[in-house]
């Protein structure tokens, strides 16, 4: 049948796969790629031949394999001949295995690394340039990030600068030698976030979901990797007093009297004030004061990135909102907790995340990372209940967790990077509407969660909810390059 | 996956098997259970997709994760093109693989469109008057997903995809003869 003829139904799978192969062989799509490598295939594999295998694939070039070995004596025996008969005289007298010149070429010109050759069909790969297959639809870049440990964000700053006797209600009392501190370390808070600084933001490329019936276009962002600390928050109530805006200093003081509401005495007076807590996430804040710490964060990094650089492109800070926050925890950008409880990060019948994810979930616990983590067990705390020595060791735990955590079999970097996230829950915008969610973080059961979104509620605040921010660069030029 | 990368590039043979455990094992899945190839095939597939990676991996850097699961897709749908080619299937015909298709060109597509077949072109064509859930419908259902998996993607109720798959083949086919009519 000419190609020219009419197709009939029956036919079309095949000519369907015959124009993804064609298509895909040029142009890859990158949606439909992550869709088949990220699926599960009910497949048994043959562990003897997945031995076989990985041991040919690493074999050394001076390792005949099993394959080559009748290549090789072929190859022996027709020098040997060809030698005779060209020299038969020379044979005799020289009776010498000869060196084995026709052997199929086992370096690789264009490659520094030792592999053998594929075998006599790979000489089409060895002809060809490296490059050939694939080249055009590779961006290349000129360097690879290289991962770096992640630091605290910022130093401590004396604790004997502030004052201790911090009243609940009262102003938190900044001295004029701390402002001036703060002005140091929040320009080096700054200079990481417009470097999106690998360990404390991420980039997230563009991408679309389905959200609630709808598909939802995601625009490319940066995502904080983890929450809000304390000591971020502290230049942010410490500006709001330099500039003498005392009405949103009011707005966004952090209500460290609920700590009391939980049997937490000490904390209450000292979570938010002591220097040893600086690293640990800003809690007990509204959404007004998350808001306000967002519009304050973008006004800030705008003024400093025009200081340094006049024609820098203005970057809106926020609150996730719920679709990019599916959407990170879909493709690996957040902590995965092994729940048993009730897991605010996906939970279907709340609409946080789709089946899939819960596929994927089961995929990584199917490829052998089904063991409890560190981190599993954290998020499986019954956070009611503690005392307060437990609750500061769930938060250490969490702050301090990423050289303890097991890699996710499918996005080891980015679960690497992202281990921080997610010891206290947070509040992200409904998307749409803008209407306040609490995700993240595993509770005993929903209960106990709902316990906590309702006394949220009621007092604005809770030693359980924080918040994170992410980063837009709306005037972007291009998708090519989303960030700045 | 930047650790994966670095370690092949630092000839560690944990990162071949990194490489393997990550990607060599989907891509096996994927050739056995949605392109009913033999295991044999399957492993031959594989292999020379990761072995080709591992060649040429030095002369690349990547973006993201993203760039270099591309990079190796694309290998691997080559070398599946490439079996099929060699197997001769009338629906499956390829053209070989041209110069033209290797170069870094901005007309890449219009060349490669030229490259297809008319039937190829005319069913191009047909797909693209569909809405791209229609579109994934079709093309996952041709590659043996099932009626469960494609729902995920598509927002739809499983119930109604097998309906929608048939009256888009209908749809489809349709469009492609009447394509192909007028290009005679």
């Amino acid at each position: 049948m000419d190609d020219n003829k009419h197709i009939e139904e029956a036919n079309l799978d095949k000519a369907l796969n015959n124009l993804f192969l064609e298509t895909n062989s040029i142009e890859i799509d990158e949606d439909s790629v992550r869709l088949i490598m990220e699926q599960e295939y009910d497949i048994k594999i043959n562990t003897t031949k997945e031995k076989q295998f990985l041991k040919k694939l690493n074999r050394k070039p001076n390792d005949p394999g099993r394959w080559n070995y009748p290549i090789i004596i072929i190859v022996i025996v027709i020098a040997g001949i060809g030698f005779l008969l060209i020299n038969k005289q020379s044979y005799f007298d020289n009776n010498k295995p000869t060196e084995n010149k026709n052997r199929p070429d086992q370096t690789m010109n264009n490659t520094k690394y030792d592999f053998p050759p594929l075998n006599e069909q790979s000489g089409l790969l060895m002809e060809k340039d490296p490059d050939s297959l694939i080249s055009h639809s590779i961006e290349t870049s000129t360097s690879v990030p290289q991962e770096v440990p992640i630091k605290n964000p910022a130093p401590y700053f004396s604790q004997s600068a502030i004052q201790k006797n911090t009243s609940n209600n009262s102003l938190f009392p900044f001295i004029a030698d701390d402002l001036n501190k703060f002005n140091n370390i929040k320009n080096k808070m700054f200079e990481k976030l417009l470097k999106h600084e690998r360990g404390m933001y991420s980039m997230v490329e563009e991408g679309v979901i389905g959200y609630r019936g709808n598909e939802v276009t995601i625009e490319p962002f940066i995502l904080r990797n983890q929450a809000i600390t304390n000591l971020e928050y502290k230049f942010f109530l410490a500006d709001l007093i330099k500039k003498n805006r005392m009405d949103d200093y009011k707005k966004a003081s952090v209500k460290n009297e609920i700590w009391t509401n939980y049997n937490h005495k000490i904390l209450a007076n000292t979570y938010f004030t002591e220097e040893m807590y600086n690293d640990f996430p800003v809690v007990n804040i509204s959404m007004e004061a998350a808001l306000l710490f967002c519009n304050w964060l973008e006004k800030e990094i705008n003024a400093y990135s025009r200081s340094v650089d006049p024609k820098a492109k203005p970057l809106t800070i926020r609150l996730p909102q719920s679709a990019e926050w599916i959407f990170i925890t879909r493709r690996g950008y957040a902590q995965i907790p092994n729940c048993d409880g009730y897991n605010t990060i996906y939970d279907l019948r709340e609409g946080i995340v789709d089946k899939s994810y819960i596929k994927r979930i089961n995929l990584i616990k199917k490829r052998g990372e089904s063991k409890l983590t560190e981190l599993d067990e954290l998020f499986s705390t019954n956070r009611y209940g503690m005392n307060e020595n437990q609750t500061l060791e769930l938060f250490k735990r969490g702050s301090n967790f990423k050289s303890k955590l097991t890699p996710d079999s499918l996005y080891p970097n980015k679960m690497d990077v992202y281990s921080k996230a997610a010891h206290v829950s947070e509040m992200i915008q409904e998307q749409g509407t803008g209407k306040t969610l609490i995700v993240g973080a595993c509770w005993k059961n929903k209960q106990e969660c709902m316990k906590m979104v309702t006394e949220f509620n009621s007092a604005s605040a809770s030693p359980y909810i924080g918040f994170r921010v992410v980063v837009t660069n709306d005037s972007k030029a291009s998708y090519k390059k989303p960030f700045w | 996956m930047l650790d994966i990368i670095s370690k092949i590039k630092q000839k560690d043979s944990d990162g071949i098997t990194l490489l393997y455990n990550r990607y060599g094992k989907q891509l096996y899945g994927y050739s056995v259970s949605k392109w009913k190839l033999s295991e044999d095939d399957s492993w031959e597939l594989v292999y020379k997709t990761l072995y080709k990676v591992i060649s040429v991996i030095d002369n690349y850097s990547f973006e993201n994760e993203n760039k270099f699961t591309a990079f190796l897709f694309k290998i691997f749908i080559n070398y599946l093109r490439n079996h099929y080619r060699d197997n001769k299937d009338r629906y499956l015909e390829t053209t070989e693989l041209h110069e033209s298709h290797e170069k870094i060109s901005a007309e890449r597509d219009e060349q490669s469109n030229e490259k297809l077949s008319p039937l190829m072109q005319c069913l191009q064509k047909a797909l693209h008057i569909l809405e791209d859930w229609q579109r994934i419908v079709l093309l996952m259902r041709a590659q043996n997903y099932s009626y469960e998996d494609i729902a995920k993607y598509v927002s739809k109720p499983t119930d109604q995809l097998k309906v929608y798959h048939m009256r888009l083949k209908k749809i489809v086919t349709q469009k492609t003869n009447e394509c192909i009519d007028k290009h005679e």
